[in-house]
């Protein structure tokens, strides 16, 4: 094992020499400190060096052989890079100085001289390999491992070179930011983002030639310096990445450039090359604009940035940091609830900032924990405050912004700062945004937990905001959900019947959450909320965020009048009337359903109505038995008011048809004939509440904003993903076809985005048209798409589908531009998608330098 | 009976300098000098010099001077010197079969030498 460690540690040295005695000799002299191998020639020399390549720490080499003489040995491995670091020494004789010169300069790093001189040998390799090695070390540093091209701190010292040689020229510096990289990485695999970043390596070097220099910086992050000789159009770039996705088997890369103009010297290299590369983000996400130049707008908002990013310990230090309260009302009667509390920048200077501004810059450099921290303390302090004046006990919401999540002490900061005031934990309501579950479910999860266990009330902020799922709210214990007003505002105009809104409030319902609509600001906007059940409204339609003072106005001190605030509306439970005339009928259907409803129980149907103009909305179902005398009578009172109400009712009776009948006709729900069994009852009352469709329309409705593609429709990637868990072994042999659709940027000559998204549409049309209904249909990438057809069994029927589906996408683009391939692999489910995708890369990529497919 | 040592240097040999390379082992030496005798340049010279190949001629000639130098053997060294330098040249010149008859005569020393030193080792005192 020693033995075995010594062997893979020692360095190897390579001996070339045609003479049996003389290699014999160089191994015994070598042999104790170096692995030595040994070649009769040039021609064997160059096998043991592919096979060893740069593990070979020297070659000793005699010029005069046979077969393959020194000099071209050494001229062959100085040309190849693989090899051409190894330095090599030359063994001569003693008797002719033009060899030794000429052996030095075929690129020897030294010779030693027959007959040989063993300690003079031994020292002279020591000291080359050592010199190799440092060298190799400084090159290692100076140069990217991956790219080869110059690591960033070498770049900035050969900019600054260059500046100061040449102060009178001008330069631009360009870099580029490849866009959702890690997304690369994800998706392919780390070696398929290392090509990709050696492809644009390559760009570089060619692009730039001998006219400048590149380097790499961090992960998907180039630069370069050239001299300032031309306009930079959109279409250069362009060019450039049409360039770099056709090598990189057209994965959809987007890169955005960034061009800092050198014109004085008075920036550091390190702030040209930031300033570039923020020029290059300033585009991030923005269709069509692949570059940027840094300039004096880009310049002012990084100026006023950083005048923030100065004033701002400075400011919470001095209190420059108000609290605005923007009271929430019950919707039921107008009260006031509670409210949210705010930030405002009270700068003395600037005046009030716009949180707009400040917060998303405070999240960015981490000071949003600071912030967060002080309006929590504020808060609570205004809370004390009301107690000691007398005001009634409304519970206040904060923010708890993202960072904050994942600040280890999380809980012990927030317990501590309610302990200071001497409030109870649930008076202080945490929001957290919806994209925190995002990021880091179980994270959150954990974290919430903890501070629901502690007391506090979470509320959910941005609830439909971005990517909802109903998974989250699954998962997340909260206890009030906040409606985004983007989200409400789109809803209100839609038809109040179809709205998701509507679902989302009867999901509430179910999990004994209380909804609060936030950002209302229309009266049509209250009504829609009122008529749908929504508990809670906070917008500028009742009152824009206030000082605390003025808030305190809209209070009146009142000593304990138990008014319902926020978080106890939502554990109230939702009501279940049962109106039967069998008191042990009622008493089973109580204690099925009191887990879940608060159940009431009548004996008549005119008590049955009382009792629901009383609960007034929060009935969720009747189940009114058709034997009572007034049974169809108040069946036909609750269908008139149901206009208003809209309460199922599920008439219960004997199993007679003609009864079963008119019950539903005179409106029932649905008809449960008697006796049934109370599981049957609560399935049924699932249904009429519509709880049912939880895998239903309205969560389709809800899922397909993640699911799909905005613009075709079709499932994006995302969605075939999950499309795909449902595929089963009954439908294979799949057939995995992927199509790239190239040169979509250039409709009408031009990237015109609006041309390019009808195209888009098209050929979305055109792939539904021509695949069954059972396929799955994806739009993977940008211009790429995935057929998955069932049931498809040769791999020939499979290609020749998807030619023809490429004929027809061609065809489509109206022969302007598009040329479609596509990369076809039958696929058993059994194996990862990520690797049959990695296939029809392949087939795509062979497809595609056949230039085949269309 | 001569040493080792004793018979190196009557041969003409510089005992010190040649077994430093040699790591002071003796026998590695006898292993090196075995080795030479199956070396087959000599005859390579021999053949490319009656063929008037002066290429060949100075690789081969080349190549054992390297060998000898390397084992110590100065006159034969010597000897072997006296024709690469002419052949590096590639001159023309009579004189290569003298020149390589003088190595013949001196390489049979050699062998001579061989066979002593072989004796003395298999029979140390």
């Amino acid at each position: 094992m020693q033995r075995c460690e010594t062997m893979l540690s020692q360095k190897k040295i390579l001996v070339v020499e045609d003479n049996a005695i003389n290699r014999e000799m160089l191994r015994a002299i070598l042999s104790a400190e170096y692995e030595v191998l040994e070649a009769k020639n040039g021609k064997e020399a160059l096998e043991v060096l592919n096979e060893f390549g740069e593990n070979i720490s020297l070659i000793l080499l005699d010029i005069v052989m046979p077969v393959m003489d020194g000099y071209t040995f050494l001229s062959v491995v100085k040309e190849n890079s693989a090899y051409s670091a190894i330095p090599v020494i030359v063994t001569t004789q003693s008797d002719g100085e033009s060899d030794e010169v000429t052996a030095l300069s075929h690129g020897a790093a030294d010779f030693v001289a027959k007959p040989y001189k063993p300690q003079i040998i031994l020292h002279r390799v020591a000291s080359i390999i050592n010199l190799r090695e440092t060298a190799a070390m400084i090159n290692l540093i100076q140069y990217d491992r991956l790219t080869g091209l110059y690591s960033k701190e070498f770049f900035y010292q050969r900019v600054k070179e260059i500046l100061i040689r040449n102060p009178d020229r001008e330069y631009d510096i360009v870099c580029s930011d490849i866009e959702n990289f890690k997304l690369v990485n994800d998706a392919f695999g780390i070696p398929a983002g290392d090509r990709l970043l050696c492809d644009v390596a390559a760009l570089y070097k060619d692009r730039v030639g001998n006219r400048g220099i590149c380097g790499r910086f961090n992960a998907d992050q180039f630069a370069c310096l050239l001299e300032h000789r031309w306009t930079y159009t959109n279409d250069l770039f362009l060019e450039a990445l049409n360039q770099i996705n056709e090598l990189t088997n057209a994965r959809n890369v987007v890169m955005k450039w960034g061009i800092y103009r050198v014109k004085g010297r008075s920036a550091s290299v390190e702030q040209m090359c930031d300033r570039a590369l923020l020029a290059a983000q300033s585009i991030k996400g923005q269709y069509g604009k692949y570059f940027a130049e840094y300039n004096d707008e880009l310049r002012n908002k990084l100026l006023r940035e950083q005048a923030i990013t100065d004033e701002m310990e400075q400011a919470l230090e001095q209190g420059q940091f108000e609290i605005y309260l923007q009271p929430k009302y019950r919707i039921k009667d107008d009260s006031l609830a509670g409210a949210e509390a705010l930030v405002r920048w009270n700068h003395p200077k600037w005046g009030i900032q716009s949180p707009a501004e400040f917060i998303p810059l405070f999240e960015k450099n981490g000071f949003i924990t600071k912030l967060d921290q002080y309006v929590w303390d504020k808060t609570c302090r205004v809370l004390h405050e009301w107690e000691d004046k007398g005001y009634p006990e409304l519970s206040v919401s904060v923010n708890v912004s993202r960072a904050d999540i994942y600040h280890a002490d999380l809980v012990g900061i927030l317990v501590h700062t309610v302990k200071k005031y001497g409030l109870p934990p649930s008076r202080l309501h945490l929001e957290i945004t919806e994209s925190a579950y995002t990021e880091n479910p179980k994270q959150i999860i954990d974290t919430v937990n903890n501070l629901r266990e502690q007391g506090f009330v979470i509320e959910m902020d941005d609830f439909g905001s971005g990517y909802s799922s109903l998974n989250m709210l699954n998962d997340m214990p909260i206890d009030v959900l906040k409606l985004d007003m983007k989200f409400i505002q789109n809803e209100t105009a839609k038809p109040v019947n179809q709205g998701i809104l509507r679902f989302i409030m009867g999901l509430a319902r179910w999990m004994n959450l209380s909804v609060v609509a936030e950002g209302v600001e229309t009266g049509e906007q209250l009504e829609r909320l009122r008529e749908i059940g929504c508990d809670f409204v906070q917008g500028y339609f009742f009152a824009k965020p206030m000082p605390c003072a003025e808030f305190e106005s809209l209070m009146v001190p009142q000593g304990g009048l138990a008014r319902q605030s926020v978080s106890e509306m939502g554990r109230e439970k939702q009501v279940l009337l049962v109106a039967d005339e069998n008191e042990e009928y009622r008493e089973r259907v109580r204690k099925t359903f009191e887990a879940r409803y608060e159940v009431i129980e009548c004996s008549d149907g005119a008590e049955a109505l009382e009792k629901v103009a009383e609960c007034n909305r929060q009935v969720t179902a009747v189940i009114l038995s058709l034997e009572l005398s007034d049974g169809f009578s108040a069946l036909e009172a609750l269908r008139i008011e149901n206009c208003v109400w809209n309460i199922p009712v599920i008439g219960t009776g004997a199993a007679d048809p003609e009864v079963e009948e008119m019950a539903l006709e005179q409106g029932a729900a649905d008809y449960a004939a008697k006796p049934h069994t109370m599981k049957s009852l609560w399935k049924r009352v699932i249904r009429v509440t519509g709880f049912d469709c939880w895998i239903g329309e309205e969560e389709t409705l809800l899922e397909n904003e993640v699911y799909r593609d905005h613009l075709t429709s079709l499932l994006n990637r995302c969605g075939l993903e999950m499309a795909v868990k449902e595929l089963k072994k009954e439908d294979t042999p799949l057939a995995f076809c992927l199509f790239y659709v190239g040169n979509l940027k250039w409709v009408n000559g031009e990237s015109d985005c609006h041309s390019k998204n009808l195209l888009l549409k098209r050929i979305g049309e055109v792939l539904r048209r021509h695949t069954r209904k059972a396929d799955m249909v994806s739009r993977f990438g940008e211009d790429e798409f995935v057929v998955i057809m069932r049931q498809l069994g040769s791999e020939e029927t499979a290609v020749k589908k998807g030619e023809e589906i490429c004929r027809k996408i061609e065809l489509c683009a109206g022969g302007v531009s598009g040329k479609c391939i596509c990369g076809t692999e039958i696929w058993d489910v059994d194996e990862p998608m990520s690797e049959v995708v990695e296939r029809a890369y392949l087939a795509l990529y062979r497809a595609k330098s056949k230039n085949a497919g269309g | 009976m001569q040493n080792f040592k004793e018979l190196f240097e009557a041969y003409g040999a510089d005992y010190q300098d040649t077994m430093s390379r040699f790591m002071g082992n003796e026998t590695m030496y006898l292993k090196f000098l075995k080795m030479l005798f199956q070396d087959d340049n000599l005859r390579k010279l021999g053949e490319a010099i009656d063929s008037g190949n002066l290429e060949a001629a100075f690789d081969a000639a080349h190549t054992l001077k390297g060998v000898v130098g390397n084992m110590g053997l100065t006159p034969l060294y010597k000897a072997v010197c006296d024709i690469v330098q002419p052949l590096r040249a590639r001159e023309e010149r009579e004189d290569y079969p003298l020149l390589y008859q003088a190595i013949q005569k001196e390489f049979l020393k050699v062998e001579e030498l061989g066979k002593k030193l072989n004796r003395g080792n298999q029979n140390p005192g």
